[in-house]
């Protein structure tokens, strides 16, 4: 069963290298640039498929968690914990991306635009999460605890981001680059790198999962022997 | 068996004793909602200019501050004292224990929020005593009260609460301050309901959503 897992997973990460390979040339070889924007365009190809897996990795955080309440297997707390520390990366990835693209585009490095705001703001919840599983003593409260935070941080999401879209239209963010009024105009090419960077950056999500998992399955190994190993010892005294 | 009403004006009876003794919640809260408000007054000044861009923030973002502070230090109290374990011994529900632990801090804050006002309307010259700005301070009230009891239960056992607190729960009710940033902005400014009107009808739904849901979960809160 191990073999054919560790098998599975070179297989996973194979895909996947060739996949970045190929996601990497299409964006800096085939894919022509930008006429408004020129070369700073293509961080597009970056941002818009990490965000993605961000937004994807909420999701399945909030099902996991759910999953874990309901069942009460630490399989699903497995999946939750792993999935939210690989989306958290993914998450800063796409707030640095998306910096370092608005500053030529904007003129400015941050602005009040909802999309930011949303992404900011979860990223500091799902920063708390991790931190309360790193501070809370291991067991089954921490696991429970952890889950509801979850789950109300995934509910929070949309309202967030509505509020965001109210305050941005209350208070119109300084977007006045030379190209803040560009209209999305995307053409083939550029449709279909963003296409393939997206699969390419979902599979590079899967096989990272794919490790973490691995890790939190060890960890909880070395946890039980642990208290084995404790129970023993003091069976001997 | 005695009735829920009963059963709650036990549990809020219970805070507000143990608030009595000390006054530990409020004080803290108005000491250091007024400190930051102040420090914002003389830092950036008072003009109708500075007013006018940051006021609204400069008062809400004093109460979640100091509100933040004061929902730890009643949680802590509770821990302190034993309550809070002899409570789970009782046998009544989660729900009703969320309930009673909302109303007494729903009372602190809501004692703490006007305080802030009266200073902010003091350092500002803002007309800050009418309806629109008491009903939204109510829902923030109500909302922070009952998303705070759950939240400052879960984190008792957590090292390091008091960072790890504020950086859950202000970041969750993030759409409860920029409502309410928003619907103070537009009264300040002399605008009307048309305004504001969204903001007020969000501010409710949240609290409809995360009030039910902190008392539906609350009992994950207590259980070992």
């Amino acid at each position: 069963m191990r073999i054919k897992t560790v098998f599975n997973r070179r297989a996973l990460h194979s895909v996947t290298l060739v996949a970045m390979v190929f996601a990497l040339w299409m964006m800096f070889r085939w894919v022509p640039s930008d006429i408004s924007q020129g070369a700073v365009q293509r961080i597009l190809y970056l941002h818009v498929p990490v965000a993605w897996v961000s937004m994807v990795a909420i999701v399945v955080v909030a099902f996991a968690s759910v999953m874990y309440l309901k069942t009460r297997d630490p399989k699903w707390d497995r999946r939750a914990v792993s999935v939210a520390e690989v989306g958290l990366v993914f998450g800063a990835v796409m707030l640095v991306s998306g910096i370092v693209w608005a500053r030529p585009v904007w003129l400015v490095w941050w602005t009040g635009e909802a999309k930011l705001t949303t992404a900011l703001i979860l990223f500091f919840i799902y920063v708390a999460y991790l931190m309360f599983r790193a501070y809370f003593p291991p067991g089954d409260q921490r696991r429970r605890i952890a889950a509801v935070i979850a789950i109300l941080g995934a509910i929070d999401t949309p309202i967030i981001y509505f509020a965001s879209v109210l305050f941005q239209e209350s208070h119109p963010p300084a977007v006045i680059g030379p190209v803040a009024d560009d209209s999305a105009a995307v053409g083939a090419q550029i449709g279909l790198t963003l296409l393939v960077s997206t699969v390419a950056f979902t599979l590079l999500f899967v096989s990272i999962l794919a490790e973490r998992l691995g890790v939190a399955r060890l960890e909880e190994e070395v946890d039980e022997l642990r208290t084995a190993a404790n129970g023993m010892r003091a069976a001997e005294a | 068996m005695p009735g829920a009403l009963q059963v709650l004006r036990v549990l809020v009876a219970k805070d507000f004793r143990l608030e009595s003794r000390n006054r530990d919640v409020v004080l803290s809260v108005v000491l250091f909602a007024l400190l930051v408000v102040a420090l914002f007054a003389i830092s950036i000044g008072t003009s109708q200019s500075v007013a006018e861009v940051a006021g609204p923030g400069i008062l809400w973002a004093g109460f979640a501050f100091s509100g933040v502070i004061g929902l730890a230090r009643s949680a802590s109290h509770e821990q302190a004292g034993g309550s809070a374990s002899l409570v789970m011994l009782a046998p009544v529900s989660s729900e009703l224990v969320w309930l009673g632990k909302t109303v007494g801090n729903a009372v602190f804050l809501g004692v703490s929020l006007m305080a802030i006002l009266g200073v902010y309307a003091l350092f500002y010259d803002a007309a800050v005593f009418r309806w629109e700005v008491f009903l939204i301070s109510l829902i923030v009230v109500i909302g922070f009260s009952g998303i705070g009891t759950l939240f400052s239960a879960m984190m008792l056992k957590v090292r390091a609460r008091e960072t790890l607190l504020p950086m859950m729960f202000l970041p969750l009710t993030s759409p409860l301050l920029l409502a309410a940033v928003s619907v103070t902005d537009a009264l300040f400014t002399g605008q009307g309901w048309s305004e504001y009107g969204t903001w007020m009808s969000l501010a409710l739904a949240f609290d409809g959503v995360f009030v039910t849901g902190s008392a539906l979960l609350y009992h994950h809160a207590l259980e070992e």
